[in-house]
């Protein structure tokens, strides 16, 4: 990924790991977004959840020396992020996809019911899925990452995250449908 | 030439098959819009605790540690194979040996605790892994 200032994701991790630590700022501002919605939907509480986001950037960047650049470093993020949620013993609830009343201004009034739709059935499919599972649908639909990369973050074989993610989409088309009908 | 026709990788995709692909995507893409409760700034407030933290530096992966430890190692077995050895014991009696024994030593010990040092965080994940059967952030180390 690069932002506004141009340079890569992992130029900038060069640039901390050669003792700038003013280079982390523009990580933090890149990732800061994605990594406080996971949270959200991780804690369901916007003060927990912004403890979340720092934690893992603090975290990430102590252990900034063993990004290595195999993947992506936002994908490295999220396993840090991931691994912090799960393990928090401020998570009472499961994970499930974050609604927001306000998410739909500028939207049309049929985009905006697909979008409570496609919720309703995400939350449906995560529903049946085992709790730490349940991520890994948001990260395919909402983070736009690959099977590979999701693999990498949360630890699970590939094609168990595959055929989540296939019933996810058989669920979202049949609710659809529905509402078709 | 190309199939101008929009479709699967089977033939062309039916008008029923097209509107369902375009009312998914449409459905993923409104789903995918940024929300206003993620609006928060967080530069300052982990900027305010980094001087605080250790600098991060670049760590060397384990595998080269231990490639570089077994390069160093067969180096000093073979020393005594060395013509330079022989030529040096011949001069110096068999009262070399010792000191070059305490030299490859040291340096074998030197290696070692640069080694437990630097990965003593890792070291210990895996002595509480063993012990207790738990992993702690072990994925964290990347």
């Amino acid at each position: 990924m690069t932002g506004g200032s141009g340079l890569s994701d992992e130029f900038l991790v060069g640039d901390v790991l050669d003792g700038n630590p003013g280079a982390f700022s523009e990580l933090v501002r890149r990732h800061q977004r994605a990594l406080y919605r996971l949270g959200l939907s991780f804690f369901r509480n916007g003060d927990d959840a912004a403890d979340f986001t720092q934690d893992v950037f603090l975290k990430a960047y102590v252990n900034l020396g063993s990004f290595r650049g195999r993947s992506k470093f936002s994908t490295w993020l999220f396993r840090v992020a991931y691994n912090t949620a799960i393990n928090s013993s401020r998570r009472k609830r499961r994970y499930e996809p974050l609604d927001d009343e306000t998410a739909g201004n500028g939207l049309s009034t049929e985009d905006e019911h697909l979008r409570k739709e496609t919720i309703a059935a995400l939350k449906c499919a995560m529903g049946a899925l085992p709790e730490r599972q349940a991520v890994c649908l948001d990260l395919h639909f909402y983070y736009g990452m690959g099977y590979g990369e999701i693999a990498e973050v949360t630890g699970f074989p590939v094609n168990t995250i595959k055929s989540h993610v296939f019933r996810a989409k058989k669920e979202l088309r049949i609710s659809l449908d529905k509402e078709k009908a | 030439m190309t199939n101008a026709v929009p479709g699967t990788p089977y033939g062309p995709a039916s008008p029923r098959l097209m509107r369902e692909t375009e009312i998914l995507e449409r459905a993923l893409e409104s789903y995918r819009r940024p929300l206003a409760v993620t609006d928060r700034d967080f530069v300052e407030r982990v900027a305010a605790v980094l001087p605080y933290l250790p600098r991060p530096g670049k760590i060397v992966a384990t595998r080269n540690w231990v490639g570089t430890g077994l390069i160093l190692g067969f180096s000093i077995v073979l020393v005594p194979f060395g013509a330079e050895y022989r030529v040096f014991r011949a001069f110096f009696g068999a009262g070399y040996s010792l000191p070059m024994a305490l030299v490859s030593a040291l340096i074998i010990t030197a290696y070692c605790a640069l080694f437990v040092s630097s990965h003593i965080r890792e070291l210990a994940n895996r002595i509480h892994t063993r012990r207790h059967g738990a992993v702690v952030n072990e994925r964290e180390a990347g």
